[in-house]
């Protein structure tokens, strides 16, 4: 097993050591469960009652982006947190100085979770979906959840200075994932205030199904994704 | 390169802004050597092991280990080097055994045994104590010995003995020069002078990220100071103190006359410190 596996094992076993850490893995088959199962419960014996029966329907893709958003930014949180815990402890520095150096901390810590996100997706949202999904959606889902996952993880480490800070960023970075929805509720112009968020556009793409939007989106996870990397590399120097 | 040079550096310089930080580095060591940087805090010591040690890549010139040049390191080059941070990095959560196996299992090579390690540093009785229990004493030494479990050929260590009681720091210099026996190639960085007297075979002051000197303590003690001798006596009452260099002391006459007649009240030899050589030649006192 190479080091960077041994990494990544030892990561794993701390997450179960950390009840925290263990409520954000399960987090996403908690949500849901309570967005496959409650959400058409809600709608039948609450909303019907005021005449909405349907009132959500229309909407059911957004509880399965939303889960799949979820999920990346809850591996994403927990990375973050991981190397912010071993920054603040010298860990972090100290594996610069070993055989798996500063690219397989990355790898373990951030990339790898990250990869972990993208089939945890793949696997829960053909099971929690409320609208049968394509495999090209579904496929679009996973990665750009999965990018926006790492993001988040870069961004969490390189703007936070300790654990602390890193939870609050971890909270505000959510509204990276979330201009998703900008394209369906926002109208005029202050909907380009998002234009440099990439999941703005995967959130044009779903809406008008315009290809380019998926070339754009793809351009800015590459260039938040390098000037974020830099950040986070300068962390541990 | 010759056979016995682990380290060669040859012009090095390096900056964090546009501002030159490190300025025309060069020396070598030898094996079995240690060497020591010394210099006050933000003089550019640490940056220098940042370079060596590899993690420092944009730099001038040529710094060479075991034949690497540093920058252009690939992954065997950490099997062979061991460096001990100022502060400890251990999993605080974990036994002292557990921190050394998850460390060990980074390396591919050859390890020293854990048990062995843990006797010769005094820890093997609280190899299953959480590190969160250990006195800062006690986290040395584990830290320490974590930069030895892959048995490297080159240690570096910084500010080994900061913070320590002197009966830490006097195991911590006794482990230091066993690794020496041993044959291991020893960077030390300090600003502490009596460490670099008691342990470098060569010293090198740096300050503002320039070489000031560079020679063995001993040297440096002795091209820059005779030893003198210091001593008192009584008379009318008062007492009298009087110093002499060493090597005249013998055509003394008033301390002969004064030992004939037992009149002498003290009487001490001292030498220059590393610590007055180091700022007579730099101009700056140490922090």
């Amino acid at each position: 097993m190479s080091a960077t596996c041994k990494m990544f094992g030892f990561m794993v076993k701390q997450i179960t050591r950390d009840m925290m850490m263990i409520m954000l893995v399960i987090a996403p088959f908690f949500v849901g469960s309570i967005f496959r199962f409650g959400v058409p419960i809600f709608e039948e014996k609450i909303l019907a009652g005021f005449g909405y029966g349907s009132f959500l329907v229309p909407y059911y893709d957004f509880f399965s982006w939303l889960l799949a958003i979820l999920t990346g930014m809850m591996f994403a949180f927990i990375g973050g947190l991981v190397v912010l815990g071993e920054i603040d402890d010298g860990i972090a520095k100290y594996i610069l100085v070993t055989p798996p150096g500063e690219n397989g901390y990355l790898l373990s810590r951030i990339l790898l979770p990250g990869v972990i996100s993208g089939a945890m997706i793949a696997v829960i949202l053909p099971i929690f979906a409320l609208t049968k999904l394509s495999i090209p959606v579904i496929f679009v889902m996973v990665i750009s959840s999965t990018l926006c996952g790492i993001i988040t993880s870069f961004l969490v480490v390189a703007i936070s200075s300790n654990k602390v800070e890193g939870m609050a960023v971890g909270k505000l970075s959510g509204l990276f994932g979330i201009t998703f929805f900008v394209p369906f509720f926002i109208k005029g112009a202050v909907r380009y205030v998002f234009i440099p968020f990439p999941m703005y556009h995967v959130g044009v793409w779903s809406k008008d199904e315009t290809p380019v939007s998926l070339v754009i989106a793809t351009v800015l996870f590459a260039i938040w994704g390098a000037v974020l990397l830099k950040l986070f590399r300068r962390k541990f120097q | 390169m010759t056979d016995n040079k682990v380290i060669d550096v040859r012009n090095v310089y390096f900056s964090y802004s546009k501002t030159p930080f490190l300025k025309d580095i060069t020396f070598s060591v030898d094996k079995g050597e240690i060497f020591g940087f010394l210099g006050p805090s933000g003089a550019g010591k640490s940056t220098l092991q940042k370079v060596l040690t590899g993690i420092c890549t944009n730099y001038e010139g040529s710094a060479s280990i075991l034949g690497t040049e540093s920058k252009n390191h690939g992954k065997d080059f950490y099997e062979k080097i061991g460096v001990d941070f100022e502060f400890p990095s251990l999993f605080d959560k974990l036994s002292a055994r557990e921190n050394l196996k998850y460390f060990a299992s980074l390396y591919s090579g050859n390890k020293r045994n854990i048990d062995e390690l843990l006797k010769e540093v005094g820890l093997y009785e609280h190899a299953d104590k959480k590190v969160s229990a250990f006195s800062k004493g006690m986290k040395s030494r584990l830290n320490f010995i974590k930069s030895l479990i892959h048995d490297p050929d080159v240690l570096f260590l910084d500010e080994p003995t900061s913070g320590l009681d002197p009966n830490n720091a006097k195991i911590m210099k006794d482990l230091i020069r066993k690794e020496k026996e041993k044959g291991k190639t020893i960077i030390l960085t300090t600003h502490d002078m009596q460490d670099a007297t008691e342990l470098c075979d060569r010293v090198v002051f740096i300050v503002d990220g320039q070489m000031k000197a560079m020679d063995t303590p001993h040297n440096f003690i002795m091209s820059r100071g005779a030893a003198r001798v210091t001593y008192t006596y009584m008379e009318n009452g008062q007492e009298r103190m009087v110093s002499t260099i060493l090597s005249d002391i013998s055509g003394d006459e008033t301390l002969k006359q004064l030992i004939d007649e037992n009149r002498i009240t003290s009487i001490h030899s001292g030498e220059p410190t590393l610590n007055d050589i180091f700022i007579e030649i730099t101009g700056t006192h140490l922090d």
